[in-house]
């Protein structure tokens, strides 16, 4: 089993849950994300080089595809492209605190009063504080 | 386990802070809605860690470089520090999508003001 192949799956999950919020009436600003990517690619490829430079983490040479950035194997910056479809899409798709509607471009309306009661204790801060 | 074991620690434990004071200080992410930020903080980091144990499981990567690790393990071959920065990952991920989202709403508030309503994906729709 390759690393690239192992990536797949990975990547498959993401690309669906970025479609679900795609479709889901999400329209949130392309070039927004695609700015956001080239940071975190950029990123990426600096702080990869440096755990591998330094030899936090090693490769299987065998299980890789030879193709680096740098130092970095290829197939690491699956781990960035997959979040930057997963975890906007996760933002989106969960409901928002306070009535606001999910995300920055807000498409529903949560329904009762401008504060939903907190059912989990991780809410710290007052709900009033929030004023997007 | 000398000072040098919590290089990498360290330097992870510096650049949260650094993403985390963004990210409160603009109100962008777990700033603007605590609970849901760090759902998809756990949400995330929990991906990536299934995907790090079978990376592991195949013997793709492994650790190395033990000087520069506490040598603490989640899991076999799983340093703690990759909880770290796999939160990192995230957290760094999400400040840069919702920053940009933010600037560039606000450019596209102040550029269209008189003008009629913005189309959904907006005027930079057709960038990417």
């Amino acid at each position: 089993m390759t690393y690239l192949l192992i990536d797949l799956p990975f990547l498959a999950v993401a690309i669906v849950v970025a479609a679900v919020a795609w479709v889901r009436g999400r329209r949130a600003s392309r070039a927004a994300w695609a700015l956001a990517a080239v940071g975190v690619l950029v990123l990426t490829a600096v702080f990869d080089n440096v755990l591998v430079g330094t030899g936090i983490v090693g490769y299987d040479p065998a299980l890789i595809s030879g193709v680096r950035i740098g130092v970095a194997p290829i197939e690491d910056f699956a781990y960035a492209v997959a979040g930057l479809l997963l975890l906007p899409a996760l933002w989106d798709l969960l409901p928002a605190r306070g009535g606001g509607g999910p995300g920055e471009a807000s498409v529903r309306a949560v329904p009762g009063p401008a504060q939903r009661p907190e059912s989990t204790p991780r809410g710290k801060r007052a709900a009033g504080e929030e004023a997007p | 386990m000398s000072a040098l074991s919590f290089a990498y620690l360290a330097a992870l434990l510096v650049s949260l802070a650094g993403v985390a004071t963004l990210d409160l200080r603009f109100r962008l992410f777990v700033g603007r809605d605590p609970r849901r930020g760090i759902a998809v903080l756990a949400l995330g980091v929990a991906f990536f860690v299934v995907w790090d144990l079978i990376g592991v499981g195949a013997g793709i990567f492994f650790r190395g470089a033990p000087e520069l690790l506490t040598g603490v393990l989640i899991a076999p071959e799983v340093p703690l520090e990759e909880l770290f920065f796999l939160t990192l990952l995230c957290w760094t991920t999400m400040v840069l999508v919702t920053g940009m989202r933010r600037l560039l709403g606000a450019r596209r508030v102040a550029g269209a003001s008189g003008a009629p309503p913005a189309s959904p994906d907006g005027p930079e729709g057709g960038v990417s």
